[in-house]
């Protein structure tokens, strides 16, 4: 067997005076593997990444060995690391527009590459690398900003940005999850081919089972095991392991046949930017009754977050007629769930403030201090967080405990109504499974629940009804 | 487009109206009677009540506050500000001749204090955490903690008399606008230099600039390139807003170094109830505020591309 790219040796990565976030673990990425590390949220993934690319904390401590091509990085100052970066060990980041200055066209991001080293590089070299990866119209598209641009396009650019120097290692982190799952593969197949080696950190199990060679599982800062994907999935050995696994069926007990006269009804709904020609949403037809899961699935761009908009009377179509119930016009009747729950929630507020907010919408009824912390504690337990310290900041929690908060907290606003847009793909598996438990209990005690999600096998598993948005015919059709 | 235009401009002439109307009915309310002043403005100490009641009316000063406004608004309208009630000149006139000297001040403490907070933030976050940074945290301290008129009235003793660098000045250049500039600029950069240290760090710890490394960007580039035209949205605002304080804190300042300007101009005019001249300095205020907010939401505009461009 020939020299793996990249070897680490029993890494300890650890903060000064607190118990390591990486334990002991040792593996190694060889030549043409792409080698995929998996684990929930918080097991460590990310801060291997950074050690990696030797973009850790200046205070933090690691012990043990990475070499990458036989070269020990254990030890190498910042003018070595920035050789290696971007040069041998390409890195691409989780949300594509997050990794754009939102302020320069695509094309000087994919420059920066180039110009940061003191290479030079002509348009068409970069034109070139975009059409490369699979970015269609590169050359009209380049010169336009990155909120301009569809999530699996500038993924795709980001992509040419980080291999445009052919590096012999790509680290990959979650570099799908914001996208639909049908341009996942597609663009995953971009990095392999720019890439001899490619250490992928996702929770995506279906991309991790499609694409690499060896699955490793991290579990609390412990490699626990590595194994081919196919026996992860027939044969785990370690518990946490099977825990990871089970959390991928997501399941609801019984569906609910909707029977009741619809809360909301959209009658050839048409829905257009002020400016724009094209309309973003013709002749849409869609109605939802209490108790009931719908789930919208769609391309990128394809116009589910204005169906949202619409539904929650954000933005008011240009045809066609949006029907209400009466009981929707109350304020707190139409909730919302977002994706990233940490930008959802006032994150220096202790739990028990942001979890019973809704209580302070009326004037009326103030609840006193002590009341509003009892409701928090029994509200807390009912998304099974009873033992959650309430006096804890919302900033000390975990991505997916924090995502339940905000369950929590439109529990208390008593809705009629959920919109929710891509709840779960900020979490990981175990996490995802525990919203969607959450968000069905919520329909069988008859809220309606109207979820956008790319997440196919989510949908499948807890939706009453799936439509899909078309992007030709910009119209709702069932599946 | 047209109705946020139509919007932004109705709430600026809004904003200068409610200026103007609130400072005509307060005035009144201080103690003093203009007529009285005007009297001793002339070496007339012992006015009669005839007399005084006379100049009331010759200067409409009997009639209804509410009819007094409408007349001087009228004549606003026309580009007439109304005689000074001290040296009986047209007031506009008078005005525009203290402020160029003002504005010169006032331009070359904002352009000093912009600059001042530019390099010190840019270089707070190259060397974050380490001795130039605190030693420009230290300096924000003492300007957040001291007010200005504190620094002016240093400066005046030792640079100026105990030094003998430079004078106190009544003849207005560039470079004897420099000293009440500086001492302006100073004190003005300290709250700008947290601001824009502030959302640099915010930007230097964001995805881009995270991925900006990734690729082996230096430092420097990612602060210049990136962090640096992300994070001015904050300070313009703060420069917007500063632009009313400074109009307002421009008398004190003129005064400690006898600056013939506009607020020296205004200080007078208080003291001798010179309504008028008053008025026309609330009127040039609010005027310079609204002005800098609307240049400010152009540049903001200008800079960010998810603001200019259309969504899509």
């Amino acid at each position: 067997m020939s020299d793996p790219i990249i070897a680490c040796r029993n890494l300890t990565i650890r903060y000064p005076d607190s118990s390591p976030q990486i334990r002991n673990i040792s593996f190694e990425v060889a030549a043409g593997e792409c080698f995929a590390l998996v684990g929930r949220s918080g097991s460590g993934k990310t801060t291997i990444t950074k050690a990696l690319l030797g973009l850790h904390h200046s205070e933090t401590l690691i012990e043990g060995e990475i070499r990458f091509r036989g070269k020990n990085l254990s030890h190498l100052d910042q003018t070595g690391w920035k050789r290696i970066r971007g040069m041998e060990i390409g890195y691409v980041s989780q949300n594509p527009w997050s990794a754009c200055d939102p302020r320069r066209p695509v094309f000087d991001h994919l420059r920066e590459a180039w110009h940061c080293r003191g290479h030079r590089t002509s348009p068409s070299q970069i034109i070139e690398a975009l059409e490369r990866v699979g970015v269609i119209d590169a050359k009209d598209k380049a010169f336009s900003y990155p909120h301009q641009w569809s999530g699996g396009m500038l993924q795709r650019a980001s992509i040419a940005a980080a291999t445009a120097h052919l590096p012999s290692l790509v680290l990959a982190d979650e570099p799908t999850s914001a996208l639909d799952s049908d341009l996942a593969s597609a663009v995953f197949a971009s990095i392999k081919k720019r890439s001899s080696a490619v250490l992928l950190v996702s929770h995506d199990m279906e991309l991790v089972m499609q694409n690499a060679d060896r699955v490793g599982v991290l579990h609390e800062g412990q490699l626990v095991e590595i194994m081919s994907p196919k026996a992860l999935n027939t044969a785990p050995h370690h518990s946490a392991t099977k825990i990871f696994l089970d959390a991928l069926d997501v399941g609801r007990s019984q569906p609910v046949k909707a029977v009741k006269a619809p809360i909301i009804s959209l009658e050839n709904v048409s829905v257009r930017y002020q400016d724009a020609a094209d309309a973003i949403l013709k002749n849409v037809n869609l109605s939802i009754a209490p108790g009931e899961i719908i789930g919208i699935l769609g391309p990128s761009g394809s116009g589910k977050s204005s169906l949202l908009k619409l539904v929650t009377g954000l933005c008011k179509c240009v045809s066609g007629s949006v029907k209400k119930s009466p009981a929707l016009e109350r304020p707190g009747a139409i909730m919302p769930v977002f994706q990233d729950p940490s930008a959802s929630l006032p994150l220096s507020w202790p739990v028990w403030r942001v979890v019973t907010e809704p209580l302070t919408a009326s004037h009326l009824k103030r609840s006193s201090r002590k009341r509003r912390r009892e409701i928090a504690k029994a509200a807390l337990s009912e998304v099974g967080l009873g033992d959650l310290d309430i006096d804890a900041k919302a900033w000390e929690l975990s991505i997916g405990q924090k995502q339940r908060i905000c369950i929590s907290r439109l529990q208390l606003a008593n809705p009629e109504l959920i919109v929710a847009d891509e709840p779960t793909s900020a979490l990981d598996t175990i996490s995802c499974q525990k919203i969607a438990g959450l968000l069905t209990r919520l329909a069988e005690k008859g809220t309606a629940i109207l979820i956008v999600s790319h997440n196919e096998t989510l949908l499948k598993r807890i939706c009453d009804r799936r439509f899909q948005v078309d992007p030709g015919t910009k119209n709702v059709s069932p599946i | 487009m047209l109705v946020a235009i139509l919007k932004r401009t109705s709430q600026a002439v809004g904003s200068v109206l409610a200026a103007t109307i609130l400072v005509w009915f307060i005035l009144p309310l201080a103690p003093g009677d203009p007529a009285n002043r005007i009297f001793i403005a002339r070496g007339i100490n012992d006015a009669t009540e005839g007399q005084l009641t006379a100049l009331r009316e010759e200067m409409g000063l009997n009639l209804p506050l509410l009819q007094q406004f409408f007349h001087w608004f009228g004549s606003l309208l026309h580009g007439d500000l109304g005689l000074s009630f001290t040296t009986g000149r047209p007031v506009l006139q008078e005005f525009l001749s203290y402020l160029p000297a003002t504005l010169m001040m006032l331009g070359l403490a904002l352009l000093l204090s912009t600059l001042a907070a530019i390099i010190l933030s840019l270089v707070a976050v190259y060397y974050h955490d380490q001795w130039p940074d605190r030693l420009i945290k230290l300096y924000t301290g003492i300007t957040a903690a001291i007010p200005t008129f504190v620094f002016a009235l240093l400066a005046l003793s030792y640079v100026v008399v105990g030094w003998q660098v430079g004078r106190v000045l009544s003849e207005v250049s560039w470079v004897t606008a420099l000293m009440p500039a500086f001492i302006i600029g100073l004190d003005r950069a300290g709250g700008w230099i947290q601001l824009l240290r502030a959302s640099l760090l915010e930007e230097m710890a964001s995805g881009y600039a995270f991925v900006a490394r990734s690729r082996g960007a230096s430092e420097l580039r990612i602060l210049l390139r990136h962090a640096f035209p992300n994070s001015l949205k904050p300070l313009l605002s703060a420069i917007g807003l500063s632009v009313g304080a400074l109009l307002g804190g421009a008398p004190l300042i003129e005064a400690i170094f006898s600056w013939p300007g506009a607020g020296s101009y205004l200080l007078s005019a208080l003291t001798a109830r010179d309504y008028p001249v008053i008025q026309a300095y609330v009127l040039a205020a609010a005027l310079g505020y609204v002005l800098a907010a609307y240049l400010v939401d152009i540049a903001i505009t200008l800079l960010d591309p998810r603001l200019r461009g259309t969504q899509t």
